[in-house]
């Protein structure tokens, strides 16, 4: 690699057409969206997929990118997108009536609620890979609006402001089916906090 | 009268007061606590009624807990997948030298 195309902006360089910049461009962020797009699609194969088709429009379109954010930031937006779209296509055996797992009050608007006595910590029960299934599982079967908030914000860990622009939708909705999806997650997984599911 | 309804009386009644919050109003905000975006004063009123109100305590801890798990389970699940394999990777960049140039479309 020459000296003075390595100080240049990586984006300047594949611009350029520079074999080299791309090269680099995928060694240095392919493993991170392979990972990222893993954990929104549940598998390898859907998510190896996206990956190609994510670096692929990047190069088709890489005059548009502005230099404003940086561009592994350009490139996980890109991907996240193709992901979120590869899992609208999935076919779907069932979606749950969110409406139905949504907390409980009586009239006084006083919480009817369970006792909490979970027997193992959430990092314990991840471990175990039948919990895994029954957390891909609950996941599933969320509606999507609910679904793609809780990808980005509990899982992709993305802020209010970023989940909104990728979705676009107001901040004030992404709130409203963030909580919505983490309510419905706590009525279906907290079953298996006890004792009778611990492997 | 039972203990729990004698509970339950003397919770509304703080509910209504000034310094009081519901259960639902404890709902509504429950992100925004659990994301520490609430002031003093609202975080304070959340702290109190909880500690009065076991099933808003069962549910912030049962709550919380759902959402470490799926966390982590995804996490977990994800965590052989960190490199791309050779062939997807050469794949890529053939595509890119066959592909259209940029702007060229
Ligand atoms: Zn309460």
């Amino acid at each position: 690699m020459h000296q003075e195309s390595a100080a240049k902006p990586l984006h300047q360089r594949l611009l350029a057409g520079e074999p080299a910049a791309a090269e680099e461009l995928v060694t240095t962020e392919g493993g991170r969206l392979f990972q990222a797009s893993r954990r929104i699609l549940g598998n390898e194969e859907d998510a190896l997929d996206c990956v190609q088709e994510a670096f692929a429009k990047a190069f088709q379109k890489i005059s548009t990118f502005e230099g404003r954010s940086d561009i592994s930031t350009w490139l996980y937006r890109i991907l996240i997108n193709e992901s979120l779209i590869r899992l609208r296509q999935k076919r779907r055996s069932k979606i749950i009536d969110i409406d139905s797992l949504m907390p409980e009050f009586d009239i006084e608007g006083c919480r009817i609620e369970p006792p909490w006595q979970p027997v193992k910590d959430p990092e314990q029960l991840a471990e175990s890979g039948e919990i895994r299934r029954h957390v891909r599982a609950a996941i599933d079967i969320l509606p999507e609006d609910a679904r793609n908030v809780l990808l980005l914000r509990d899982i992709e860990e993305l802020n209010t402001r970023e989940t909104a622009e990728i979705l676009e939708i107001s901040e004030a909705a992404v709130k409203v089916r963030l909580h919505r999806a983490r309510a419905a997650l706590k009525k279906l997984l907290e079953p298996h906090f006890g004792a009778g599911d611990v492997e | 009268m039972s203990k729990v309804k004698v509970m339950r009386t003397i919770k509304s009644a703080v509910a209504k007061s000034p310094i009081g919050l519901s259960c639902c109003d404890l709902e509504e905000r429950v992100d925004a606590y659990l994301e520490n975006e609430l002031g003093w004063p609202a975080k304070m009123k959340i702290r109190m009624h909880a500690a009065m109100c076991r099933d808003c305590t069962s549910y912030l801890r049962a709550y919380t807990a759902t959402r470490d798990l799926v966390r982590a389970a995804i996490r977990t699940e994800a965590e052989g997948a960190d490199t791309l394999p050779d062939d997807i990777a050469r794949k890529i960049l053939e595509r890119k030298k066959s592909g259209p140039e940029d702007g060229a479309a």
